[in-house]
Parts: structure tokens; sequence; C-alpha cells
């Protein structure tokens, strides 16, 4: 126990640099790793001459730079959107589905494949639309029906099966998208390019401010809503505020990555066990553990079975699952936050 | 000084309370009692500005607490409710959100803040325990932390919610030395007690509320015993009785028994 204290007191800033090396690591290896092995020097040279047709720079400049850098931002993103929404709703299990994104996405997408399936290139901005969406519809019917923590996620269920229905029903009608649908559920980083992250930066860079701004706030509200609101915070706004910060974080990721499951989930949670109950922590460190898993599990699916490759999304759910109950056994007897 | 002036407490469309007529004054020490259920706690809350009142108005220094916003309140009355969360954090950030309401957009504490904190950590003995998780501490210590959290948000005002329920004898005699030492300090005190030898020998004045939420009467303590009030509220029989060191405590028996 008193070791752990000492820890949360002292050693968060020391292990969020940890972090932020671990994610630079894999930055690196994420550039230079996969069906090709690029050579820094080689890439660099070839940069430096301005060889635009050399082999490995192509790779480098279309293919490993937007997949790293869209790593990054959707494990950056969806893990700030489940650390800001467990928060907020005072609640272990909650990721960015529980507000709808990833049905609202889902099914704007198999819109879009069903009736413009000559327009692809709507695709990320109708995933965000929808994951916006859907997390408004959600929000709006908990307050009309009373606004409090649990109607939230109630009306996040009810809301959510019937958006899911209707993507069931575009399936079967149009079967012929399945294929297409199959890789966005799945959530992969094959295929991200650079003109779709372009789309997505201003929102997560937003996101991310008002995540690390809204932290203190964050911390106020888990006191309790009567506490907080004693101490003189406007919770019915801030809320809103935070659940808006989450929908725009997560529906950007799964707007150029798919809908990826997990990170939302169990990043915050290993953020907390690893630095403490600080928010302002806890969203830093989600936002480099999240891009650090993210990157690791692409880089994973890109060399363990290559030539072929699996998504992303399949082999976070494995290998973080795994991770994730090691952690818990490594603190048996802490409870997680709940 | 708060002013309750023809104040009806409840929620949308359910009145608690009727007519409430009820004025604190500066540096008192003033008890809400009644049997359950009878609307102490929205009272409360009412006069905390946390429930709009359903008709009539509450009056903090003269001002329309309506029309206060919510870091004014913050800064004037410090609530502490029953219930709360029990947050996987430390006792000195615990009493640190205390002074929330000063906080500059950046939400960084000043010399000052900290000045503040580590008073309000002092004067309610919660020091030595500042680096321990809250979840490790016992109810009677958590209680004195989060007192320690609404002292350390230095407003003239406290209000608190039946602070002392829940807790062992000696955790609830500290904590309401600790009610009369604020007290002495210069605060007002409201707090909800259920128990009536506590309010009857520590208060300045009870308000005493009867079970359809009415206010009996509020007036010094020996004067609400004299009254006979309480017999009738609670269905009890109180007793005044004279202790070995002099001072005066109260005891209550069944009606009916002998």
């Amino acid at each position: 126990m008193e070791r752990r204290i000492k820890q949360d007191d002292r050693n968060t800033p020391v292990r969020l640099a940890g972090l932020a090396v671990v994610l630079l690591v894999l930055v690196a290896l994420s550039l230079l790793l996969g069906s090709t092995r690029l050579s820094p020097v080689q890439v660099v040279r070839a940069a430096l001459a301005r060889d635009w047709e050399d082999t490995g720079l192509r790779i480098f400049l279309y293919v490993r730079l937007p997949r790293t850098l869209g790593g990054i931002l959707c494990g950056c993103g969806l893990a700030v959107a489940g650390a800001v929404l467990q928060v907020v709703l005072n609640n272990s299990l909650a990721g960015p589905n529980i507000i709808g994104v990833n049905a609202g996405a889902g099914f704007a997408s198999l819109v879009v494949m069903a009736l413009f399936p000559r327009s692809m290139n709507l695709l990320p901005a109708a995933a965000f639309a929808g994951a916006l969406a859907c997390s408004l519809l959600i929000y709006g019917v908990a307050r009309w029906t009373g606004a409090s923590r649990m109607t939230l996620i109630l009306a996040g269920v009810a809301v959510t099966s019937v958006v899911n229905a209707a993507s069931a029903c575009l399936r079967y009608l149009f079967p012929d998208i399945l294929a297409a649908y199959n890789s966005f559920s799945v959530g992969t980083l094959n295929g991200v390019t650079m003109g779709k992250l372009w789309a997505a930066l201003p929102y997560l860079a937003a996101g991310l401010a008002a995540a690390l701004l809204l932290s203190g706030e964050m911390n106020v509200l888990l006191l309790g809503e009567e506490m907080a609101r004693s101490l003189g915070l406007k919770v019915e706004r801030c809320r809103l505020l935070l659940i808006l910060t989450a929908a725009v974080l997560a529906g950007a990721s799964v707007s150029f990555a798919g809908l990826i499951g997990f990170v939302g989930l169990l990043v915050p949670h290993a953020a907390r066990i690893l630095l403490g109950a600080d928010n302002r922590m806890v969203v830093a460190g989600s936002a480099l553990l999240g891009s650090a898993s993210v990157l690791l599990c692409d880089l994973l699916g890109r060399v363990m079975f290559a030539p072929y490759e699996l998504p992303v999304g399949v082999v976070l759910s494995l290998v973080g699952g795994v991770c994730f109950v090691a952690l818990l056994f490594h603190r048996r007897g802490g409870k997680l936050h709940d | 000084m708060i002013e309750c002036i023809g104040l009806d407490t409840g929620y949308a469309g359910t009145a608690v309370s009727r007519q409430i007529d009820l004025t604190v004054r500066d540096g008192e020490l003033l008890s809400l009692i009644g049997p359950n259920g009878c609307g102490k706690t929205t009272l409360l809350r009412t006069m905390a500005g946390l429930l709009p009142p359903q008709a009539g108005t509450v009056r903090a220094e003269s001002r329309d607490l309506c029309a206060m916003t919510e870091r004014e309140l913050a800064r004037f009355r410090a609530y502490l409710p029953q219930l709360r969360e029990t947050p996987d954090i430390t006792v000195g950030a615990l009493v640190g959100h205390g002074r929330f309401p000063y906080l500059g957009f950046s939400r960084q504490m000043t010399a000052h803040d900290r000045e503040q904190v580590d008073r309000a950590m002092e004067i309610t003995g919660v020091s030595a325990w500042r680096h321990k998780k809250l979840r490790q501490l016992s109810g009677g210590q958590r209680q004195r932390v989060y007192l320690a959290m609404t002292v350390a948000q230095d407003t003239p005002v406290l209000l608190w919610d039946e602070p002392a329920t829940y807790l062992d004898v000696g955790s609830r005699l500290a904590v309401m030395e600790l009610a009369r030492k604020l007290n002495h300090s210069g605060k007002t005190v409201v707090m909800t007690l259920h128990d009536l030898s506590d309010a009857l020998t520590l208060s300045d004045r009870v308000c005493l509320m009867d079970g359809t939420g009415q206010v009996v009467m509020t007036a010094p303590p020996e004067e609400v015993f004299r009254s006979g009030a309480l017999d009738r509220v609670f269905a009890v029989r109180a007793e005044q009785v004279r202790l070995a060191s002099g001072g005066l405590s109260y005891v209550f028996t069944p009606e009916s028994g002998t």
C-alpha cells in the first residue's frame, strides 16, 4: 500500500515520460517494419535527393506515414474518449460505444455503401456524422427522460439497439456491401490516406485540448453530482461538454480507422492503474497509451503472419485482452475505478 | 445571514414544506431537527441553492440566492451532502477540491490556496493522513476529511447534512466538537441532526420540524424543551438531566413507557 501511494505522488511524471518514450520507439518501428523493411538511411537519402520515384521513399510517404499517423491519432482519440466517458458516467464499463459512436458510424457507413457505392470517399465524413448524430440523439433522449447518468446509459442501450437493427436491415437488403462493411466493422489502418487524416485532425486536436482543459472538472465530477454542484461546478453543462468531446474524438477516430473496439474501454483503466486517479494524468496517459497500443497491435498484425496481414482491430482485442488480465492480476487486491 | 421568506421547498410539482420563515443569524450554530422524511434535507438543500424554491425566496446577505452564480454561491456556503462517492484519491487531493471555487482558468492552486488547505486540515485534525488514500480510512475518518474539504472552501457559512449519522459515538462527538470549534472561530453552521441530545446541547438555536414538514418552532434548546413540542413531534418523553460535571443533557424514553 505504502509503496503504491508514493508512486502516485512522485513517479507519475516519470511514468508519463516513459510512456512517451515507448510511443516514440513504436512510431519508429511502425515506420520501418512491414512487408518491406525500410532502411532509414536510404529513405532520408532519397528524400534529400528529391528522388520521388524511389520505391522505399514512396512506401514511406504513401503507406507507412499515413498508417502510423492514423494509428497514433485513432488510438489517442478512442482512449481519451473512453477516459472521459468513464468519468462522466461514473461507470467503468463505459466506452465510446455506450454513447452510440460505433452504432451511428456503422449505420452511416452502411448507408453510403448501399446507396452511393461509387462515392466511397464520402465514408469518413458519413461515419463521423453518424457517430456524432447518434451520440446527440442518445444525450437528447436521456435529457428528456431525466438526464441522470443511468438514464444516459439506458438511452444508449435502447438507441443503439434500434440503430443496429436498422444496420442489420441494410445488410440484408444490400448483401453485396458485406465485404466492404466487414473491414470497416473490424477496424483497420490498411488504406488510411493523408487526406482522411487531414479531415479528422482538427476534430481530434480540438477534442484532446478540451479533454485536457476539462480534466480538473472531471476530478470534481468524480466527487458526485451533489458535491460537484456545491463546489460551484455547472454539472449539466460540464457533462454535455464532456460527452460532446468524447463523441467528437471517437467519431473522428472511427471515420478513418473503422470500428476499433477495446481501446476506448480498457486503455483508460490501464492508464489509471499506472498513473493514479488524477484525471489530468489519466487523460494524458490514455492519449499516449492508446496510441502506443494501436501502433503495437498494428505492427504485430503486419509482421506476425507476413505477407498476410491481420486487421489491427482483431489483434487489439486479442493482445489487449490478455495484457489487461495480466495487469489485473498484477494489481490483485486493488480495485478497478468504479 | 440567510433568510427564508414564505419558502415552499420541494421538487417539481410536489411540495415538501410550505411557508417556511426562518432566519439564520450570522455566527450562530443552528440545528434542523425533525422525524425521518420531514424535509430537513430538502430545506437544507434549498438554503444551499442546490434546489430551487417552489415558492418564496431564500436570501443570503440580502441577495436572492437564485440571482447568484454557482461560483458566488460556492464562495458563500459550503454544503456537505449525506451520501457521497468515495473516489480513489488521497486525502490531500480531496481537501484540495474545496478550493475549486477559487481556481483560475488553468485550475492551478496558488500559494494562498495551499495555505487554506493546510489550515483546514489542521483545524479538522486530518493533516496526518494527507498522503493516505480516502478508501484506506474508516467511516469516521472519511467524514472528518469531507468536513475538512468544506472548511477549505473558506466560506462564512457551513451547511452539513447529517454529518454524524452512521458514525460511532467517538467519531460522532468529534464531529460535534468540530462544529462547535468552527462556530467559535466565526462560522455560521447549519446542520441537520438525528441525535436530539446532540442538537440540544450543542446548538445556539434549533429549528424543529414536524412530520408534515412544517416548522413548529425555532428557538434556543431550553425553550424548545420546555415547550413540550419535542414530546409531541417525536412521540417520546424528553427529560433534562444534570450531569456530574454540571452540564445539561437530554434523554428520551418511549411515550408510553414507565
